[in-house]
Protein backbone atom coordinates (compact mmCIF):
# COMPACT_ATOMS: atom_id res chain seq x y z
CA UNK A 1 0.00 0.00 0.00
CA UNK A 2 1.55 3.27 -1.17
CA UNK A 3 1.56 6.39 0.92
CA UNK A 4 -0.58 9.17 -0.63
CA UNK A 5 0.02 12.81 0.25
CA UNK A 6 -2.18 15.64 -0.90
CA UNK A 7 -0.83 19.17 -0.80
CA UNK A 8 -3.20 21.96 -1.66
CA UNK A 9 -2.00 25.52 -1.82
CA UNK A 10 1.61 24.78 -0.93
CA UNK A 11 3.26 23.65 -4.12
CA UNK A 12 6.92 22.90 -4.52
CA UNK A 13 8.97 25.13 -6.79
CA UNK A 14 9.61 22.11 -8.99
CA UNK A 15 5.89 21.63 -9.60
CA UNK A 16 5.48 25.34 -10.37
CA UNK A 17 8.46 25.36 -12.75
CA UNK A 18 7.19 22.24 -14.45
CA UNK A 19 4.10 24.15 -15.46
CA UNK A 20 4.75 27.83 -15.84
CA UNK A 21 7.88 27.91 -17.97
CA UNK A 22 6.51 26.41 -21.13
CA UNK A 23 2.89 25.42 -20.69
CA UNK A 24 -0.20 27.55 -21.16
CA UNK A 25 -0.40 30.34 -23.75
CA UNK A 26 2.99 31.08 -25.32
CA UNK A 27 3.48 33.96 -27.74
CA UNK A 28 6.82 33.16 -29.35
CA UNK A 29 8.03 36.70 -29.97
CA UNK A 30 6.98 37.89 -26.57
CA UNK A 31 8.94 35.33 -24.58
CA UNK A 32 11.21 37.57 -22.54
CA UNK A 33 12.71 35.08 -20.13
CA UNK A 34 16.39 35.59 -19.55
CA UNK A 35 17.91 32.20 -18.90
CA UNK A 36 20.93 33.68 -17.18
CA UNK A 37 20.75 32.45 -13.62
CA UNK A 38 18.01 29.90 -14.26
CA UNK A 39 17.71 27.45 -11.43
CA UNK A 40 19.62 24.21 -11.66
CA UNK A 41 16.46 22.35 -10.82
CA UNK A 42 14.88 23.44 -14.08
CA UNK A 43 17.85 22.40 -16.12
CA UNK A 44 17.93 19.01 -14.42
CA UNK A 45 14.25 18.56 -15.13
CA UNK A 46 14.86 19.14 -18.82
CA UNK A 47 17.71 16.74 -19.35
CA UNK A 48 16.55 14.33 -21.99
CA UNK A 49 17.36 10.80 -21.05
CA UNK A 50 18.56 8.25 -23.61
CA UNK A 51 22.04 9.28 -24.59
CA UNK A 52 25.18 7.16 -24.47
CA UNK A 53 26.35 9.09 -21.42
CA UNK A 54 23.09 8.29 -19.68
CA UNK A 55 23.39 4.59 -20.50
CA UNK A 56 26.88 4.55 -19.01
CA UNK A 57 25.72 6.44 -15.94
CA UNK A 58 22.89 3.96 -15.41
CA UNK A 59 25.19 0.98 -15.89
CA UNK A 60 27.55 2.36 -13.25
CA UNK A 61 24.67 2.94 -10.84
CA UNK A 62 23.45 -0.63 -11.41
CA UNK A 63 27.01 -1.93 -10.97
CA UNK A 64 27.23 -0.17 -7.62
CA UNK A 65 24.20 -2.10 -6.38
CA UNK A 66 26.30 -5.27 -6.86
CA UNK A 67 29.08 -3.83 -4.73
CA UNK A 68 26.58 -2.92 -2.06
CA UNK A 69 25.06 -6.40 -2.09
CA UNK A 70 28.35 -8.33 -2.22
CA UNK A 71 29.48 -9.99 1.00
CA UNK A 72 32.54 -8.37 2.50
CA UNK A 73 35.61 -10.60 2.19
CA UNK A 74 37.32 -11.30 5.47
CA UNK B 1 -4.35 46.63 -1.99
CA UNK B 2 -4.92 49.54 -4.42
CA UNK B 3 -2.02 51.94 -4.65
CA UNK B 4 -2.37 55.70 -4.96
CA UNK B 5 -0.76 57.05 -8.10
CA UNK B 6 2.40 58.96 -7.39
CA UNK B 7 4.07 61.62 -9.46
CA UNK B 8 6.86 59.41 -10.78
CA UNK B 9 4.31 57.08 -12.33
CA UNK B 10 3.26 59.64 -14.91
CA UNK B 11 5.50 58.02 -17.54
CA UNK B 12 3.61 54.72 -17.54
CA UNK B 13 5.70 51.85 -18.96
CA UNK B 14 4.46 50.65 -22.33
CA UNK B 15 5.19 46.95 -21.82
CA UNK B 16 2.47 44.60 -20.59
CA UNK B 17 3.26 41.42 -18.68
CA UNK B 18 0.60 38.76 -19.36
CA UNK B 19 -0.88 36.39 -16.79
CA UNK B 20 -4.13 34.97 -18.13
CA UNK B 21 -6.98 35.23 -20.62
CA UNK B 22 -10.56 35.28 -19.30
CA UNK B 23 -14.04 35.73 -20.84
CA UNK B 24 -15.18 39.37 -20.91
CA UNK B 25 -18.28 38.74 -18.80
CA UNK B 26 -16.26 38.06 -15.65
CA UNK B 27 -14.12 41.20 -15.83
CA UNK B 28 -16.38 43.57 -13.88
CA UNK B 29 -16.58 41.28 -10.88
CA UNK B 30 -12.91 40.22 -10.83
CA UNK B 31 -10.91 41.12 -7.76
CA UNK B 32 -7.32 41.66 -8.91
CA UNK B 33 -5.64 43.01 -5.82
CA UNK B 34 -2.72 40.54 -5.73
CA UNK B 35 0.34 42.63 -6.68
CA UNK B 36 1.86 41.78 -10.05
CA UNK B 37 5.51 41.46 -11.11
CA UNK B 38 7.56 44.19 -9.41
CA UNK B 39 4.52 45.20 -7.39
CA UNK B 40 2.65 46.64 -10.38
CA UNK B 41 -1.17 46.77 -10.37
CA UNK B 42 -2.86 43.90 -12.17
CA UNK B 43 -5.64 44.91 -14.56
CA UNK B 44 -7.63 43.64 -17.54
CA UNK B 45 -7.15 44.65 -21.19
CA UNK B 46 -10.32 43.88 -23.13
CA UNK B 47 -11.14 43.10 -26.74
CA UNK B 48 -14.44 41.68 -27.98
CA UNK B 49 -15.50 38.70 -25.85
CA UNK B 50 -12.14 38.39 -24.08
CA UNK B 51 -9.87 40.07 -21.59
CA UNK B 52 -6.20 39.58 -20.87
CA UNK B 53 -5.02 40.00 -17.29
CA UNK B 54 -1.82 42.07 -17.36
CA UNK B 55 0.40 44.43 -15.40
CA UNK B 56 2.62 47.24 -16.67
CA UNK B 57 6.31 46.45 -16.88
CA UNK B 58 9.37 48.47 -17.81
CA UNK B 59 11.83 45.66 -18.19
CA UNK B 60 12.44 43.95 -21.49
CA UNK B 61 13.47 40.63 -20.00
CA UNK B 62 12.73 38.79 -16.81
CA UNK B 63 14.78 36.19 -15.01
CA UNK B 64 12.92 33.16 -13.71
CA UNK B 65 13.69 34.05 -10.13
CA UNK B 66 11.73 32.47 -7.34
CA UNK B 67 10.00 35.74 -6.41
CA UNK B 68 8.81 36.35 -9.98
CA UNK B 69 7.63 32.76 -10.40
CA UNK B 70 5.64 32.96 -7.20
CA UNK B 71 4.14 36.35 -8.12
CA UNK B 72 3.03 34.93 -11.47
CA UNK B 73 1.51 31.91 -9.69
CA UNK B 74 -0.17 34.06 -7.04
CA UNK B 75 -1.90 36.27 -9.62
CA UNK B 76 -3.05 33.22 -11.56
CA UNK B 77 -4.26 31.59 -8.36
CA UNK B 78 -6.42 34.60 -7.57
CA UNK B 79 -7.92 34.67 -11.09
CA UNK B 80 -8.49 30.92 -11.09
CA UNK B 81 -10.49 31.14 -7.88
CA UNK B 82 -12.94 33.55 -9.50
CA UNK B 83 -13.30 32.77 -13.19
CA UNK B 84 -12.68 30.35 -16.04
CA UNK B 85 -9.23 31.21 -17.34
CA UNK B 86 -6.38 30.23 -19.63
CA UNK B 87 -2.97 30.60 -17.99
CA UNK B 88 -0.16 32.35 -19.86
CA UNK B 89 3.37 30.93 -19.53
CA UNK B 90 5.92 32.81 -17.41
CA UNK B 91 7.75 35.74 -18.97
CA UNK B 92 5.46 36.76 -21.83
CA UNK B 93 5.69 40.54 -22.32
CA UNK B 94 3.80 42.49 -25.01
CA UNK B 95 5.24 45.74 -26.31
CA UNK B 96 2.05 47.68 -25.63
CA UNK B 97 -1.59 47.43 -24.66
CA UNK B 98 -2.49 47.66 -28.34
CA UNK B 99 -0.48 44.53 -29.06
CA UNK B 100 -2.41 42.72 -26.33
CA UNK B 101 -5.73 43.76 -27.86
CA UNK B 102 -4.54 42.64 -31.28
CA UNK B 103 -3.55 39.26 -29.87
CA UNK B 104 -7.00 38.78 -28.33
CA UNK B 105 -8.77 39.84 -31.52
CA UNK B 106 -6.61 37.75 -33.82
CA UNK B 107 -6.90 34.55 -31.77
CA UNK B 108 -10.38 35.06 -30.30
CA UNK B 109 -11.72 31.77 -31.66
CA UNK B 110 -8.85 29.72 -30.28
CA UNK B 111 -9.10 31.37 -26.88
CA UNK B 112 -12.88 30.97 -26.69
CA UNK B 113 -12.72 27.30 -27.74
CA UNK B 114 -10.10 26.52 -25.11
CA UNK B 115 -11.97 28.49 -22.46
CA UNK B 116 -15.08 26.42 -23.15
CA UNK B 117 -13.03 23.23 -22.78
CA UNK B 118 -11.62 24.11 -19.36
CA UNK B 119 -14.56 26.03 -17.88
CA UNK B 120 -15.60 24.57 -14.53
CA UNK B 121 -12.48 22.40 -14.33
CA UNK B 122 -9.15 22.60 -12.55
CA UNK B 123 -5.87 20.83 -13.11
CA UNK B 124 -4.61 18.33 -10.54
CA UNK B 125 -1.05 17.03 -10.55
CA UNK B 126 -0.17 13.45 -9.68
CA UNK B 127 3.33 12.14 -9.27
CA UNK B 128 4.47 8.72 -8.16
CA UNK B 129 8.03 8.23 -7.02
CA UNK B 130 9.95 5.51 -5.24
CA UNK B 131 10.16 6.19 -1.54
CA UNK B 132 13.28 3.99 -1.46
CA UNK B 133 16.25 6.40 -1.55
CA UNK B 134 18.21 3.85 -3.60
CA UNK B 135 16.20 3.75 -6.83
CA UNK B 136 18.63 1.45 -8.63
CA UNK B 137 18.62 -0.99 -5.73
CA UNK B 138 14.84 -1.09 -6.03
CA UNK B 139 14.90 -1.72 -9.78
CA UNK B 140 17.54 -4.45 -9.53
CA UNK B 141 15.35 -6.27 -7.01
CA UNK B 142 12.14 -5.64 -8.92
CA UNK B 143 13.51 -6.93 -12.25
CA UNK B 144 15.27 -10.31 -11.88
CA UNK B 145 16.44 -10.08 -15.52
CA UNK B 146 18.28 -6.86 -14.69
CA UNK B 147 19.86 -8.40 -11.64
CA UNK B 148 21.00 -11.42 -13.65
CA UNK B 149 22.52 -9.19 -16.31
CA UNK B 150 24.30 -7.15 -13.65
CA UNK B 151 25.70 -10.24 -11.93
CA UNK B 152 26.85 -11.60 -15.25
CA UNK B 153 28.63 -8.41 -16.30
CA UNK B 154 30.15 -7.38 -13.02
CA UNK B 155 31.17 -10.86 -11.89
CA UNK B 156 34.75 -10.43 -12.99
CA UNK B 157 35.49 -6.78 -12.52
CA UNK B 158 34.57 -3.84 -14.70
CA UNK B 159 32.61 -4.61 -17.91
CA UNK B 160 33.58 -3.05 -21.25
CA UNK B 161 32.08 0.25 -22.44
CA UNK B 162 29.92 -1.61 -24.96
CA UNK B 163 28.64 -3.99 -22.30
CA UNK B 164 27.80 -1.04 -20.09
CA UNK B 165 25.93 0.72 -22.89
CA UNK B 166 23.99 -2.50 -23.47
CA UNK B 167 23.09 -2.72 -19.79
CA UNK B 168 22.09 0.95 -19.67
CA UNK B 169 19.86 0.56 -22.74
CA UNK B 170 18.28 -2.55 -21.30
CA UNK B 171 17.55 -0.66 -18.09
CA UNK B 172 15.98 2.30 -19.96
CA UNK B 173 13.67 -0.12 -21.82
CA UNK B 174 12.66 -1.81 -18.58
CA UNK B 175 12.15 1.54 -16.87
CA UNK B 176 10.00 2.88 -19.71
CA UNK B 177 7.85 -0.24 -19.71
CA UNK B 178 7.47 -0.07 -15.94
CA UNK B 179 6.50 3.61 -16.11
CA UNK B 180 3.97 3.01 -18.88
CA UNK B 181 2.36 0.11 -17.07
CA UNK B 182 2.11 2.12 -13.84
CA UNK B 183 0.72 5.17 -15.66
CA UNK B 184 -1.88 2.96 -17.39
CA UNK B 185 -2.98 1.62 -14.05
CA UNK B 186 -3.34 5.14 -12.66
CA UNK B 187 -5.19 6.36 -15.76
CA UNK B 188 -7.64 3.48 -15.46
CA UNK B 189 -8.13 4.25 -11.79
CA UNK B 190 -8.91 7.96 -12.23
CA UNK B 191 -10.91 7.67 -15.44
CA UNK B 192 -14.23 8.35 -13.73
CA UNK B 193 -13.06 11.57 -12.05
CA UNK B 194 -10.89 13.11 -14.78
CA UNK B 195 -12.16 14.65 -18.00
CA UNK B 196 -8.75 14.65 -19.65
CA UNK B 197 -5.23 13.57 -18.74
CA UNK B 198 -1.71 14.36 -19.91
CA UNK B 199 1.22 12.08 -19.07
CA UNK B 200 4.47 14.06 -18.78
CA UNK B 201 8.08 12.93 -18.64
CA UNK B 202 9.17 11.87 -15.14
CA UNK B 203 11.76 14.17 -13.58
CA UNK B 204 14.41 11.59 -12.64
CA UNK B 205 15.03 7.86 -12.16
CA UNK B 206 13.13 7.79 -8.87
CA UNK B 207 10.00 9.15 -10.48
CA UNK B 208 7.68 6.61 -12.04
CA UNK B 209 4.65 8.65 -13.10
CA UNK B 210 4.14 12.38 -13.68
CA UNK B 211 0.70 13.30 -14.94
CA UNK B 212 -1.86 16.08 -14.96
CA UNK B 213 -5.63 15.58 -14.88
CA UNK B 214 -8.36 18.04 -15.81
CA UNK B 215 -10.93 17.57 -13.07
CA UNK B 216 -14.38 19.19 -12.68
CA UNK B 217 -14.19 21.61 -9.73
CA UNK B 218 -16.95 19.75 -7.95
CA UNK B 219 -15.13 16.45 -8.32
CA UNK B 220 -11.84 17.50 -6.71
CA UNK B 221 -12.74 15.75 -3.44
CA UNK B 222 -13.80 12.66 -5.36
CA UNK B 223 -10.50 12.80 -7.28
CA UNK B 224 -8.52 12.89 -4.03
CA UNK B 225 -10.56 10.03 -2.60
CA UNK B 226 -10.06 7.99 -5.78
CA UNK B 227 -6.29 8.51 -5.68
CA UNK B 228 -6.27 7.54 -2.01
CA UNK B 229 -8.03 4.30 -2.93
CA UNK B 230 -5.67 3.74 -5.83
CA UNK B 231 -2.71 4.21 -3.47
CA UNK B 232 -3.92 1.23 -1.48
CA UNK B 233 -3.43 -0.97 -4.56
CA UNK B 234 0.10 0.27 -5.30
CA UNK B 235 3.31 -1.16 -3.79
CA UNK B 236 4.39 0.03 -0.37
CA UNK B 237 7.57 1.65 -1.65
CA UNK B 238 5.64 4.02 -3.92
CA UNK B 239 4.97 7.56 -2.74
CA UNK B 240 2.00 9.26 -4.44
CA UNK B 241 1.96 13.08 -4.37
CA UNK B 242 -1.15 14.95 -5.41
CA UNK B 243 -0.95 18.71 -6.01
CA UNK B 244 -3.49 21.29 -7.03
CA UNK B 245 -5.84 22.72 -7.90
CA UNK B 246 -3.71 24.38 -10.57
CA UNK B 247 -4.71 26.65 -13.45
CA UNK B 248 -5.16 24.38 -16.49
CA UNK B 249 -1.57 24.72 -17.75
CA UNK B 250 -1.40 21.25 -19.21
CA UNK B 251 -4.72 21.70 -20.99
CA UNK B 252 -4.04 25.08 -22.60
CA UNK B 253 -2.15 24.36 -25.76
CA UNK B 254 -1.68 27.63 -27.57
CA UNK B 255 1.65 28.52 -29.09
CA UNK B 256 1.27 31.69 -31.10
CA UNK B 257 3.87 32.70 -33.65
CA UNK B 258 5.22 36.17 -34.02
CA UNK B 259 4.25 36.82 -37.63
CA UNK B 260 0.56 36.51 -36.92
CA UNK B 261 0.69 39.12 -34.17
CA UNK B 262 2.85 41.41 -36.31
CA UNK B 263 0.38 41.30 -39.18
CA UNK B 264 -2.50 42.03 -36.84
CA UNK B 265 -0.65 45.00 -35.40
CA UNK B 266 0.03 46.40 -38.85
CA UNK B 267 -3.54 45.91 -39.96
CA UNK B 268 -5.01 47.60 -36.89
CA UNK B 269 -6.38 51.12 -37.22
Amino acid sequence: MANVSTSTGTSSTADVIDRILDKGIVVDAWVKVSLVGIEVLTIEARVVIASIETYLKYADAIGLTAAAAAPVAV
Amino acid sequence: MPRAKTRHEKSTPEGRYLYAVVPIEVVDSLNLDTPGIQGADVHPVTSGKLAAIVSNIEQQTLRPERKHLSTHSAVLGQVMDQAPMLPVAFGIIAGSEREVRNLLAEHANDFLTQLRAVRGNVEMGLRIRLSDPNAFGYYVNAFPELKAMRDDLYLEGEPSREEKIGLGKYFVDLLNGFREATADKVLDGIESVARQTVVNEPRNESEVVNLAALVPQKKVDAFNATVEKLGATLPENFQVDVTGPWPPYNFTQLRIHFEEVEEAAQGAP
